[in-house]
């Protein structure tokens, strides 16, 4: 095993570790903070940047050309995906009236 | 046209992830862009297409770089929160005024406050934005206007309370 490739698997191994804590932070998160609106901000950010890192990882332990192009776009697409699905979560249910629970009482839509 | 586009850009982005091995997935992916792209023509481009100039094109990878980084303060800012058994929430909902002349703005900012560390964009009303704090404090990097400068860099348009 070369010295380069070795730098890139502890890099590599490194990412994923993050990945998974930011991920398993993200699932904490949902179970602890109070509402929906506190929880999709767990699910947007704790999991994008997860799942970003993770995908990372995976690019610098070996993928193939091809394989290299598919990681890069699938992580671009998270990175869009993740925030616009958690607004449009909470926009949705703001609309629908669900209160947030805030420290000054709540507000509604 | 734009269906046609749309369609176009979701088929070739079918193929490159899922590279076509026969006709049934050729089928399958026509017909999945073809679907997806009626769908969501409803409500993705309802208004004019955008104009993009050069130096805005320039500016975007700098932007998506800034943005990048603010998505991993946050995640961390949100993980401290949620493994810190001494930390409290207490969260807010404040309401931010910001005058934007493009419409591609006002989603940009929205995009943008939602990847900053504490905060996420539960409505836009007009040029009102309806923004959720995990605390009171969070919600005054989006009030203090630095956030809305940078988005003014990037498309030119006019920013102010």
């Amino acid at each position: 095993m070369t010295f380069p490739s070795l730098v890139g698997d502890a890099i590599g191994g490194a990412l994923l570790l993050v990945g998974v804590v930011f991920l398993l932070g993200g699932t904490i998160g949902l179970i602890r903070l109070p509402d929906l609106y506190s929880r999709a901000h767990a699910a947007s950010k704790c999991d994008t940047v997860g799942a970003c890192s993770i995908l990372a990882a995976l690019l610098l332990l070996g993928a193939p050309g091809s394989a290299g192009l598919k990681i890069v776009l699938l992580a671009l697409l998270v990175l869009a995906s993740g925030p616009t699905t958690a607004h449009a979560l909470a926009r949705c249910a703001f609309r629908s009236g669900v209160a947030p629970v805030a420290k000054d009482g709540g507000e509604g839509p | 046209m734009r269906r046609a586009r749309t369609s176009v850009a979701l088929f070739a982005f079918w193929c490159i992830i899922v590279p076509p091995r026969g006709i049934l997935d050729v089928a399958v992916g026509v017909a999945t862009a073809l679907t997806l792209s009626a769908w969501t023509s409803r409500f993705l481009w309802p208004q004019p297409d955008p104009f993009v100039s050069t130096l805005r094109l320039v500016r975007l990878p700098r932007f998506m770089l800034t943005m990048g980084a603010h998505i991993v303060v946050a995640a961390s800012q949100v993980l401290w929160v949620v493994l810190d058994p001494r930390s409290r929430v207490a969260p807010v909902v404040v309401r931010h005024t910001v005058r934007f002349g493009a419409e591609g703005a006002r989603v940009a900012f929205a995009h943008a406050i939602t990847i900053t560390p504490g905060t996420l964009a539960l409505d836009v009303v007009g040029d009102t934005f309806v923004v959720h704090c995990l605390d009171e404090r969070f919600g005054r990097a989006v009030s203090d206007g630095s956030l809305a400068r940078e988005i003014e860099r990037l498309f030119g348009a006019s920013a102010g309370p």
